[in-house]
């Protein structure tokens, strides 16, 4: 009776004790996910890294927030006294934090190398635009303005270039959406001239018709010049006997408007003195600013299209020193010296001297 | 006696249950959470990155280690692998902080006497141009290379904006981008004074 007494008393605790390891046992073999806990966090620090909060922030708040619900569940079933329970609602949740971080990279990085090659397409096609336009101005009479905005373009491509190199990305797109402005600029400016250069060709096309009528009537010699071709001819009798090159205003593009504009005046013009020492070797002064300068003149002043403190200028010659290969001079005529001493022989006092945008049909 | 032995062994586990029992860290890797988003703050991502990762990582670790004890049995639970890792990581927060800082301070420091080199160029640029010779033959060249200050000046202004808005380092590169275009300009506008001076 006794040994069963103690068998009874003895069996409680040991009972207590088996179904207490058994239950030890079970807790212990249940593992929460940490395998895929390190790959999810190891993800989304990668994420970080290739910038996806910028660059995929939806997807990167996303993967973050399925991770922190893993992170929770892990807790809750860690929390939990059953030992049967599963991780498999947190085994989901990483996966998923997995693949979204893993797509907010990938996102990131594709979005990355899109703007980097978007903004590499837009300076590459500014860089071609800035060598289509310098044919263009190089093809054409100059204009100062454009040449101002042609070098400002210049600046912004290379500054869009060079920060493009360092990754600055969106500093690089302002600077070629600079270009692409001053391009467009450029490009209006160019257009308007062209409308405007219209009304100077026909213009001129009346001008020479008169001069050589003149010629032809008086027998006299009158000088023609072509802006366009750069060209000066010496008309006799109503006939070209002599062409030569010329050099003009550094802003031949425009007829001339105001004192120091660079532009060599368009229209009907005589000599007025012939001077044998000049700075510029020879000259031949012109009756700059003629009746139809002075009233264009009024006119622009009293439309607002110059300065109210703007000057006509004069001085305009025809001068020596040419042969430089460029338009240089300040709106005067420039030839070379054996062209001058021969000029100067032909074109006395009185001679007509003609400058106009372009002779047609020569 | 019986009784007394089962009373004994029965309180002698529990007394080991007890006594195993740890508590998760979780104050502790909150305080090194707060100093990882400090040092987030503090710029260390940009200024100290190779220190924010560390901490992140160390933090991370940690986090698996607190999970991989909240799932053992409660007695056999240790944290002490995780307080270390959660103690490393704040350590290292901390650090990129203070260096962060330091970083930013120099590149300020860089950025600032960059500025200033900029400006100084620019101005010999402009006094250059003022120099130069004008009259015939050289106008265009001098109104175009006007345009070539105006735009260097247009682009410090610009990174300038950076600098006072405390983006140093992304303020540095534009800085010496812009200081290369303004060098380039200077030598272009140089070499054209002394052509013009020439003639």
């Amino acid at each position: 009776m006794t040994h069963r007494k103690l068998i009874l008393t003895l069996s409680v605790p040991i009972v207590f004790i088996v179904l207490l390891g058994g239950f030890i046992v079970a807790y212990e073999m249940r593992q929460p996910p940490l395998d895929r806990l390190q790959q999810a966090l190891d993800s989304v620090e990668s994420a970080r890294t290739a910038r996806a909060e910028q660059w995929a922030g939806d997807d990167m708040q996303k993967a973050r927030r399925h991770l922190g619900a893993a992170q929770q569940a892990i807790r809750d079933v860690s929390s939990g006294w059953w030992p049967f329970e599963s991780y498999h609602i947190a085994d989901s949740l990483l996966t998923e934090s997995i693949r979204l971080s893993q797509l907010a990279a990938a996102r990131a990085r594709e979005r990355l190398a899109t703007t980097r090659d978007g903004i590499s397409s837009d300076v590459i096609a500014s860089r071609d635009s800035l060598g289509i336009w310098r044919s263009v101005l190089d093809s054409d009479l100059p204009r100062a303005e454009d040449e101002s905005l042609h070098r400002a373009a210049s600046f912004s491509v290379q500054m869009a270039e060079a920060l493009l190199e360092k990754g600055q990305h969106e500093a690089a797109r302002e600077y070629a959406d600079s270009a692409r402005v001053l391009f467009q600029t450029l490009e209006d400016k160019y257009h308007q001239h062209a409308a405007s250069s219209r009304q100077w060709v026909r213009k001129s096309q009346e001008w020479i018709s008169r001069t050589l009528d003149e010629s032809r009537t008086s027998g006299k010699t009158a000088l023609i010049v072509d802006k366009t071709k750069h060209r000066l001819f010496v008309v006799t009798g109503g006939r070209i006997v002599d062409s030569t090159d010329c050099e003009l205003g550094f802003n031949s593009g425009h007829q001339k408007r105001i004192s120091g504009d660079g532009a060599t005046p368009e229209g009907m013009y005589r000599v007025t003195r012939v001077n044998g020492r000049s700075k510029y070797y020879r000259a031949l002064l012109l009756n700059y600013p003629n009746e139809d300068d002075r009233k264009r003149f009024k006119y622009n002043l009293e439309a607002g299209v110059i300065r109210a403190d703007s000057k006509m200028g004069s001085l305009i010659e025809i001068h020596g020193h040419g042969g430089q290969g460029r338009d240089w001079t300040d709106g005067c005529v420039a030839v070379s010296d054996r062209t001058m001493d021969m000029l100067v022989k032909v074109a006395p006092e009185g001679t007509a001297v003609t400058v106009v945008r372009a002779w047609e049909n020569r | 006696m019986i009784k007394r032995v089962s009373s004994v062994l029965v309180a002698l586990v529990v007394v080991g249950f007890a006594a195993g029992c740890s508590e998760s860290p979780v104050v502790e890797f909150e305080a090194s959470r707060a100093a990882i988003e400090d040092a987030r703050v503090a710029e260390a991502e940009q200024y100290a990155p190779e220190l924010f990762k560390e901490a992140s990582d160390s933090l991370n670790a940690a986090s698996v280690e607190m999970q991989r004890q909240d799932g053992r049995f409660a007695t056999f639970r240790s944290y002490g692998q995780a307080e270390s890792m959660i103690l490393a990581a704040r350590q290292i927060a901390e650090k990129a902080v203070v260096e962060a800082g330091a970083e930013r301070e120099l590149v300020r420091l860089a950025d600032s006497t960059l500025i200033v080199e900029i400006e100084t160029l620019i101005a010999d640029t402009k006094q250059a141009l003022a120099a130069a010779p004008k009259g015939k033959g050289s106008r265009l060249d001098l109104k175009v290379m006007q345009t070539d200050i105006d735009a260097a000046a247009t682009a410090l202004t610009a990174a300038t904006e950076g600098y006072n808005a405390g983006s140093y380092l992304t303020t540095n590169e534009m800085l010496q981008t812009v200081k290369g275009q303004v060098t380039k300009v200077k030598s272009d506008i140089d070499a054209a004074v002394t052509r013009l001076t020439k003639k």
